[in-house]
């Protein structure tokens, strides 16, 4: 049996942010994953954006999280070195009633004081995004929202609180948690874990896993998304977030330039039955190429370079009688029972709020102890991103010479990625084709990893010195190459 | 930084690269460089180790590689400098290049630029398909090199979407090899590519080819474990189990170079694309004299 001080079950965002507030204190921490790599559910497809907080009610704790996250967002990305754009958003409307939400959008982010709200009109707007359809009435303008590739900020978060002394096990998936003489037990099937305090941050399992102890309070039901992808060129037809408040009874869309220049639509939202399995749906991506057409008119459709989906983990309220509320949840719900605390159903921001829901976390759990623990003086908050060949291109140049000749090797043609990239994201813990895809961005590209898949097979099987054929794209049994059966 | 001076600088050493250096010198310049990111000259000829190479230029019927192999010895004429396992990651307007590779990372200024980067095949995130994204999809290029160069197997029960030239190499061969190629999935009435590889591929190991059909939706979770086939004019949909999925509809010249200097503007006088980058070509022959033919136009 392993003794930790705090267990937490879940490496997503959450989870990563969770671990590396807590390594602030002198503290036993062990982190469960059941995946192979981080951030491989939906901190892995999400939107991306880093809100500044006009969304949220005041006075709720979503609503003051986001807003300290968003100011700090700044200095949390120089720390961790990862990337992020500064594209603001622009929340459009097509006429009086989209009018009056963004009234009342920019009076609730008053409220929640964040700064620098401003409503638009429509010559404004088109100053800025010359591309956009006509017949825009006005526009709320966040200038101070980011957008992130948000792996990268998970993956710097896993990093970080690595480096600060939090172990994390990965294949290690939580199957049942007891009670035990004022702590827990929680076993996965090759080992036993006893913690006084446990986090679940297990996305669209919390709610199963915090029922194995703690009383039923919430349940999940996922809402799935679907998103496209456009190429880098046509990067150049939108340059902030945009985000539409819908004239009719219906959903809006949300475009995103991303930090690599392309452009990300969605998220649709499409209730399903079950297990959200991560499967497009053709109808919800037939909606979002009409719903981007329509708002970027001209825009070729045929820069589509991928498409993906994610569920968001809607929480209810479970009634007395046993049915679910109503509507889902509003508000980050925390549940605790005795030293065992879940985030269940932490949907848009939790990637904005990522850091500020670990510090949150780390104090409520830090308060617990009856003898405060010490503070990690060790504890270093920097953290430095691998060296990416592409970012040096736009930035310096002359600082390609710098790097090891490793670094000179292009290995991915559409994102510049060099082989010392991959080697290196490779020792920092990917171990699949997708994981050395999050860590560098190699076959992200227009080819999809047409060129550069067959050479990073053969780079991860050199460097965990397995065969190429047991390289998997994403952990499991998702093997690259399927195992020849017999009669060749 | 390091900065070379080169009269032409051609991108690319695949048959339109090779084929590019000697039309440079033959037209009078001195100072040639070409620049492959791989570590031998030859591009994609280099994974074809089918025959059908050479019947229009050699009168003679070679396999990709020998292709490669009999015009890298002519290359010597050209007294072109080689830069192997060099990437030119950019160009710039002011007719100069970034290189990078094991040489270190440089730059060249050159008067003529011949792109001969080839193409990139497209994939199918590009069409209209829903359903999940797991293992086992890959273009019909990229399974080429697997099986040919790396000496790997793909797959055993494969589908492939499209019938171009490619995908018709790939059913074949992989046919000989004992795989079984469930069927070639085409959009258009009848298969595409050339007479020739659909007499020696299709027909002669029978392979199924289901017309005026697309695939709609990928099912699997981990590998992928079936497709789903839409006949465009019935609208009947139909599942059809596989372990591998293989692409080949349609190549894309890859020009992103060009794209990354010149965003909005016209590409100048002084950049000269040439075969697959130019224009997808069906047989090596024509790319290797359009590369000749620049003698005329450098
Ligand atoms: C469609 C969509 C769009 C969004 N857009 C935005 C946005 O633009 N801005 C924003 O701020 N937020 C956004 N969010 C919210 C944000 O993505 C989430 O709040 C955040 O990613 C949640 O992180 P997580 O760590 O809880 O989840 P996950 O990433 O799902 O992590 C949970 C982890 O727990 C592991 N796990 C589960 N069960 C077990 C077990 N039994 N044992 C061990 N491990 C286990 C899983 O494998 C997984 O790795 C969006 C969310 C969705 C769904
Ligand atoms: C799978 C397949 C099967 C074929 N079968 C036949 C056949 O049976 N018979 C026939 O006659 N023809 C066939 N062809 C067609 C013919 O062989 C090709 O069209 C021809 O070889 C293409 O030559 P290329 O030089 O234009 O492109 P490529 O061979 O693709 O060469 C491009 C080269 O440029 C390099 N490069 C690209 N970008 C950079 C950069 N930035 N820096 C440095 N280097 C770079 C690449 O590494 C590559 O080596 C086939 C083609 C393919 C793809």
């Amino acid at each position: 049996m392993e003794k930790v001080d705090v267990l937490i079950i879940g490496a997503g965002v959450l989870g990563c942010f969770a671990a590396r507030n807590l390594s602030r204190y002198k503290l036993d921490i062990a982190v469960l994953e059941q995946r192979e790599d981080v951030c491989t559910g939906i901190s892995k497809a999400n939107t991306g954006i880093i809100y500044q907080g006009y969304d949220q009610h005041p006075g709720s704790l979503k609503a003051s999280l986001c807003v300290r996250a968003s100011a700090g967002f700044q200095t949390l990305c120089e720390e961790l070195d990862v990337a992020y754009r500064k594209c603001g958003l622009l929340m459009t409307s097509f006429g009086p009633r989209g009018d009056r939400a963004l009234a009342g959008k920019k009076k609730q982010g008053e409220a929640n004081r964040v700064e620098g709200l401003r409503i638009l009109n429509a010559g404004e707007v088109y100053a800025l995004e010359p591309f956009l359809r006509g017949g825009i009435s006005h526009a709320l303008y966040a200038e101070n929202t980011f957008t992130v590739n948000p792996w990268e900020l998970g993956i710097a978060a896993f990093e970080n609180a690595r480096a600060n002394g939090a172990a994390f096990c990965f294949r290690e998936k939580a199957v049942n948690i007891e009670r035990d003489r004022g702590a827990f037990l929680v076993r996965t099937e090759a080992r036993t874990f006893r913690a006084s305090r446990v986090l679940c941050c297990a996305g669209m399992q919390a709610d199963r896993l915090w029922e194995t102890v703690g009383r039923p309070r919430i349940r999940i039901r996922p809402l799935a998304a679907d998103y496209l992808v456009f190429d880098t060129q046509a990067g150049k037809w939108l340059s902030h977030i945009l985000s539409v408040e819908p004239e009719e009874k219906g959903d809006g869309i949300t475009l995103v330039p991303t930090v690599d220049g392309n452009i990300l639509a969605g998220p649709t939202r499409r209730t399903v039955r079950g297990e959200p399995d991560a499967s497009t749906d053709a109808d919800g991506l037939r909606e979002l190429k009409k719903k981007t057409s329509e708002l970027l008119p001209g825009l070729p459709m045929d820069l589509i370079i991928r498409s993906f989906a994610s569920a968001r983990p809607n929480p209810y309220a479970l009634e007395e009688d046993g049915s679910l509320s109503n509507g889902s949840i509003l508000d980050f719900e925390i549940l605790e029972e005795d030293g065992f605390y879940a985030l269940v159903g932490i949907k848009t921001p939790g990637l904005t709020c990522a850091n500020e829901l670990g510090a949150y976390m780390t104090d409520r759990i830090i308060r617990s102890f009856e003898t405060a623990p010490e503070a990690n003086r060790a504890y270093d908050p920097i953290r430095k991103a691998i060296p990416r060949v592409s970012r040096l291109l736009e930035e310096d140049i002359g600082r390609l010479e710098e790097l090891p000749p490793p670094y000179r090797e292009i290995i991915c043609r559409c994102r510049n990625v060099s082989r010392g990239e991959v080697v290196e994201a490779i020792r920092r813990g990917a171990v699949t084709i997708d994981g050395v895809k999050r860590r560098t961005g190699a076959g992200m590209g227009r080819c999809q990893g047409g060129v550069c898949m067959e050479k990073i097979l053969h780079i991860l099987a050199e460097e965990k010195a397995m065969d190429p054929r047991q390289v998997t794209k994403d952990g499991g049994d998702s093997l690259v190459l399927a195992p020849s059966c017999g009669s060749r | 930084m390091e900065r070379y001076a080169y009269d032409v600088l051609i991108i690319g050493g695949g048959a339109a690269g090779m084929a590019a250096a000697l039309a440079a010198r033959r037209r009078g310049y001195r100072r040639i460089l070409i620049a492959e990111r791989n570590k031998e000259l030859g591009g994609v000829l280099l994974q074809c180790t089918h025959t059908g190479f050479g019947l229009g230029y050699y009168r003679e019927d070679l396999t990709g590689i020998e292709y490669a192999r009999r015009f890298r010895s002519l290359l010597r004429e050209s007294g072109a400098d080689i830069f192997t396992g060099t990437s030119v990651i950019r160009i710039f307007p002011d007719r100069s290049a970034l290189l990078s590779g094991a040489g270190g990372v440089f730059q060249v200024a050159y008067r003529k630029c011949v792109l001969a980067s080839g193409c990139r095949e497209k994939t199918i995130w590009s069409q209209d398909v829903a359903g999940s994204r797991p293992a086992g999809i890959m273009t019909c290029g990229t399974a080429q090199k697997l099986i040919n160069v790396d000496g790997l197997d793909v797959g055993n029960e494969i589908v492939i979407a499209g019938t171009g030239d490619v995908g018709q190499v790939m059913a074949g061969q992989l046919a000989a090899s004992g795989v079984h190629v469930i069927a070639m999935i085409e959009k258009e009435d009848r298969p595409g590519g050339r007479r020739r590889n659909r007499e020696r591929f299709l027909e002669a190991y029978d392979i199924p080819v289901v017309l005026r059909s697309v695939i709609t939706r990928i099912v699997g979770s981990r590998r992928i474990e079936g497709v789903l086939v839409r006949n465009l004019d019935s609208g009947g949909e139909t599942f059809l189990a596989c372990d591998t999925l293989l692409t080949a509809i349609g190549m894309i010249p890859d020009r992103q170079l060009l794209e990354d200097c010149f965003p909005d503007s016209g590409v100048p006088d002084w950049v000269l694309p040439v075969g697959n980058c130019d224009y997808v070509h069906d047989v090596v022959d024509g790319v290797t004299l359009d590369g000749l033919r620049l003698e005329t136009l450098l």
